[in-house]
């Protein structure tokens, strides 16, 4: 019986058993593998393919020229990117990023540490409340969003980049790029916790925008929203170093080091601009010829002007307006008293007082985090930023011909 | 012992049934395919029927604004099999110069696998993504200025429904409805009749309509500017049903960006009636005509009476106030009759004289009688009339008889008629006819 009872529950399980089972054929994949990557019917094939040749093949990079609307930020209200500008930037990309770190840091170090998505937009992420624009944004170590692309300069054959639009490039596109990117690499290496403690009391993540130039640099950031918060310091340092002009950089030495420097900065600066390749006795420069004033602002109580302490470039004047003391007019939020003029740089370098005062950050404090910031991208991963910087304006200056042997924009099929 | 075994081998052999039944798969498969494979089917087909269009689609665009801050657009579109769509507009939101000009656009399109279908306009197109630009509207297109805010246009739509004719979209973040329609004809000449048409309901002197149905009626006006701002009185302060809705001009009528209701009855898009009489909805419940009525009894621009039209009583006094003109000044005489507002320094609104003061009719001179006009019901004029009405300046320097005679013909027109317009919804020649049957004349504005 209880032999019975064994090969009755045997057969109940074996029943059991079977009754689930199902005759599937597994073959190697579900989805079609003889499916080509870039589908040749489409209308956008020879752009697909230019792209899969340059970034999806050797870089396993995705370039979603198409708007993206559920990977993109609904906090911001978007345009898509057009299809010609998203073309030329691909191209830029290309030329002056790609092929700038593969040219130092070998093919390897993008397929490995590039980014593998970027997302193209047509518009700026513009927030209505604060008036501050978002140009760019890297996300997870892995995707770059580029914002603002219709307003790139439109491409036609024969087309030529002045001097400014590669400003309107660098500022709007490619400092976007090398700063996003730096984001990449600090979140795969990090960098040392001695950059942030540089300036560290000064960060404001609230309202860094309303800080102008002046402040930003008196305080010892290379811009305002490297006054952000110690990562985006980080990243805008090693960003300007690469794409910023040499006008811009002499500007932020003058400002920065207008209120004094501490007993080396003179030559650490001179040091500076010469790592940075500006020609520091370049006549005509603006920086061999300028002007510095004291800035008194307006006291709406006393109705009179008051020194702030602030000492402002001709350049950086502010034309803002505020309501008079009777509220009957609108009169100058500040007035600049000239302190002194300035015929050379190295009268500038003579004149700047050597302070012993411990508060003041100015030019000291960036001078510390450009090379905590340049020391991280040798000694980690063997790049020279100023070396970087060297071959960007170098290509820069040779766009024209770029766009005229290798630029392509192929139209809808 | 041996009922307990007896139970086992029952138990036992009941096993395998409760385990086979916990397999048995018994509810129907609704669909023949999974969820995700039906999406891409549907979007397949979705796109065999948008490039099947010869003619390509009509897109009704609107944008997603609470209240309609924007007209609804006619954009068009035709579709290629490899993803290329060409679009065409003449809106004023064009840039580059084009502003109210037709203009053709290619760039992209997708159907996109998300939670259901996606239509996607993915790269920037000269007509369709002006909408979705964050600029300032009030600028654009001669200043394109950011302001992060833009008109709350798509350019990813969900697929809500769609037959052969017609597909469905919903703007995918900010929600507008968007219908496609299969363009019956070229696109410029679909332009051309819509504005055609729109001249048959639109004027920019009667600019209200009613909309009726059995049973109740609203009110509404802006429609020139394809706007639908209703509510249910015409004096405002009293209203408590105000709505304002973007609408778009098709070559039969015009639709709404929604759907809407009055009483029981919906309506979403008007069209010409058989008789051309009123714009009507769907089903014919709900009637748009001008409020042509009012219209009559408020417009101070002059009617000129039609003297042929007029009825034998009203014709003898016009025939006497031509004698009493004549009588007066030989080379006086009647040039034109009319109801309105006279245009002389102390101006009045009621009956409206002009005379020739020259045998050869060269030049005129214009006089007035005040009466008053009002619409007492839907369809009717009302004229009163004071024993002694005033007379104007003008009226006042012709001969006591020549006064005397206006003012009889002034007080001839004293009754209620109701009137038959040759239009229900633009400013037309209107035939009154008094409620006794006894009196008739014809209205026009020339």
């Amino acid at each position: 019986m209880k032999k019975l009872l064994y090969i009755m529950s045997a057969m109940a399980i074996l029943l059991a058993v079977t009754s689930c089972g199902k005759d599937d054929d597994f073959t190697e994949s579900i989805y079609d593998t003889t499916v080509q990557a870039v589908d040749t019917n489409a209308a956008t094939y020879d752009f697909d393919k230019w792209l899969y040749d340059n970034f999806t093949k050797p870089y396993n990079v995705e370039v979603q020229y198409k708007f993206n609307l559920p990977a993109s930020d609904y906090s911001f209200q978007l345009a898509p990117a057009s299809y010609e500008k998203s073309q030329l930037l691909a191209y830029f990309i290309k030329y002056l990023f790609y092929d700038v770190y593969i040219k130092y840091a070998g093919e390897g170090f993008m397929k490995q540490y590039g980014p593998r998505i970027f997302h193209f937009i047509g518009s700026s992420g513009y927030s209505p409340n604060t008036g501050t624009e978002v140009l760019g944004l890297a996300s997870g170590g892995v995707k770059i969003t580029l914002y603002n692309l219709n307003e790139m300069k439109a491409y036609t054959p024969g087309v030529s980049y002045s001097a400014t639009d590669i400003d309107v490039l660098n500022e709007k596109y490619f400092h976007t790029m090398h700063h996003e990117f730096s984001h990449i690499m600090h979140q795969t290496k990090s960098y040392p916790v001695t950059f942030g403690q540089v300036t560290s009391g000064s960060y404001d993540p609230i309202d860094w925008h309303e800080r102008d130039s002046v402040e930003s640099h008196r305080l010892g950031f290379v811009t305002h929203y490297a006054s952000s918060a110690n990562y985006e310091d980080f990243v805008e340092t090693l960003s300007c170093i690469i794409t910023d002009t040499d006008y811009r950089w002499m500007m932020r030495i003058i400002n920065a080091s207008a209120p004094g420097w501490r007993a080396d900065d003179k030559n650490d600066v001179i040091k500076l601009i010469n790592d940075l390749g500006i020609d520091m006795n370049k006549a005509g420069a603006h920086w061999n010829n300028f002007k510095l004033y004291k800035e008194s602002e307006y006291n709406s109580e006393t109705d009179t002007y008051e020194e702030d302490g602030r000492i402002v470039l001709d350049v950086h004047q502010s034309k803002e307006e505020v309501i008079n003391k009777d509220y009957t007019a609108y009169v100058s939020k500040y007035k600049y008293t000239e302190l002194k003029r300035f015929n050379s740089f190295n009268d500038f370098l003579d004149w700047v007082p050597v302070k012993g005062d411990d508060s003041l950050a100015g030019i000291n404090a960036m001078l510390k985090k450009i090379s905590i910031a340049t020391a991280w991208h040798k000694e980690r991963w063997g790049l020279d930023t100023f070396v970087l910087r060297k071959e960007v304006s170098e290509r820069q200056d040779n766009l024209d011909n770029f766009l005229k042997d290798e630029v392509t924009i192929f139209p809808l099929r | 012992m041996k009922k307990i075994q007896l139970y086992r081998i029952a138990l036992l052999a009941m096993l395998p049934a409760f385990v086979l039944t916990s397999c048995r798969f018994e509810d129907e498969d609704y669909f023949d395919e999974s969820p995700a494979l039906r999406i891409e089917h549907q979007g397949d087909a979705v796109k065999e029927l948008l490039v099947s269009a010869p003619n390509g689609w009509v897109m009704q665009f609107f944008c997603a604004t609470d209240v309609a801050q924007f007209e609804g657009f006619n954009l068009f579109a035709r579709f290629d099999k490899n993803g290329k769509v060409t679009f065409a507009g003449d809106h004023r939101f064009l840039r580059d110069g084009n502003r109210n000009k037709y203009t053709e656009a290619t760039s992209l399109y997708e159907m996109l696998n998300e939670d259901g279908m996606v239509l996607a306009f993915n790269v920037w197109n000269d007509i369709l993504s002006p909408f979705s630009d964050p600029v300032g509207y009030g600028y654009a297109p001669t200043y394109i200025i950011k302001d992060g805010v833009g008109m709350h246009g798509d350019h990813n739509f969900v697929v809500m429904s769609y037959n052969d004719n017609e597909i469905i979209l919903r703007g995918e973040r900010h929600g507008a409805e968007v219908r496609l329609v299969k363009c019956d004809r070229d696109w410029q000449k679909y332009i051309e009749d819509t504005k055609a048409a729109k001249e048959k309901y639109c004027s920019s002197e009667l600019t209200s309509y009613y909309v009726k149905s059995d049973t109740t009626t609203l009110y509404f006006s802006g429609l020139a500017d394809g706007k639908f701002l209703y509510t249910d009185n015409l004096d405002k302060t009293k209203s408590v049903k105000v709505d304002s809705l973007a609408c778009v001009f098709t070559p039969n009528g015009f639709r709404l960006e929604r759907n809407n209701v009055i009483g029981d009855k919906k309506f979403h898009e008007f069209t010409f009636s058989k008789d051309s009489t009123c714009l009507e909805n769907e089903d014919g419940s709900v009637k748009v005509t001008a409020l042509w009525d009012q219209h009559v009894a408020n417009r101070s621009t002059i009617w000129y009476l039609d003297l042929d039209s007029l009825s034998d009583d009203l014709k003898t006094l016009v025939a006497e106030l031509d004698a009493a003109l004549t009588a007066a000044n030989k080379n006086n005489s009647l040039a034109a009759v009319g109801i309105g507002k006279t245009t002389n320094a102390n101006n009045v609104t009621g009956l409206v004289v002009q005379w020739y003061t020259t045998s050869r009719k060269t030049t005129k001179k214009m006089g007035g009688i005040t009466f008053k006009r009002s619409t007492p019901a839907y369809g009717q004029l009302a004229i009163t009339c004071d024993d002694e009405p005033t007379a104007d300046n003008e009226m006042n320097t012709k001969a006591a008889e020549v006064v005397a005679a206006a003012r009889n013909l002034a007080k001839g027109f004293v009754g209620t008629y109701n009137l038959t317009p040759e239009s229900y919804l633009v400013p037309s020649p209107v035939t009154a006819v008094s409620v006794d049957g006894t009196k008739k004349f014809k209205l026009a504005s020339k």
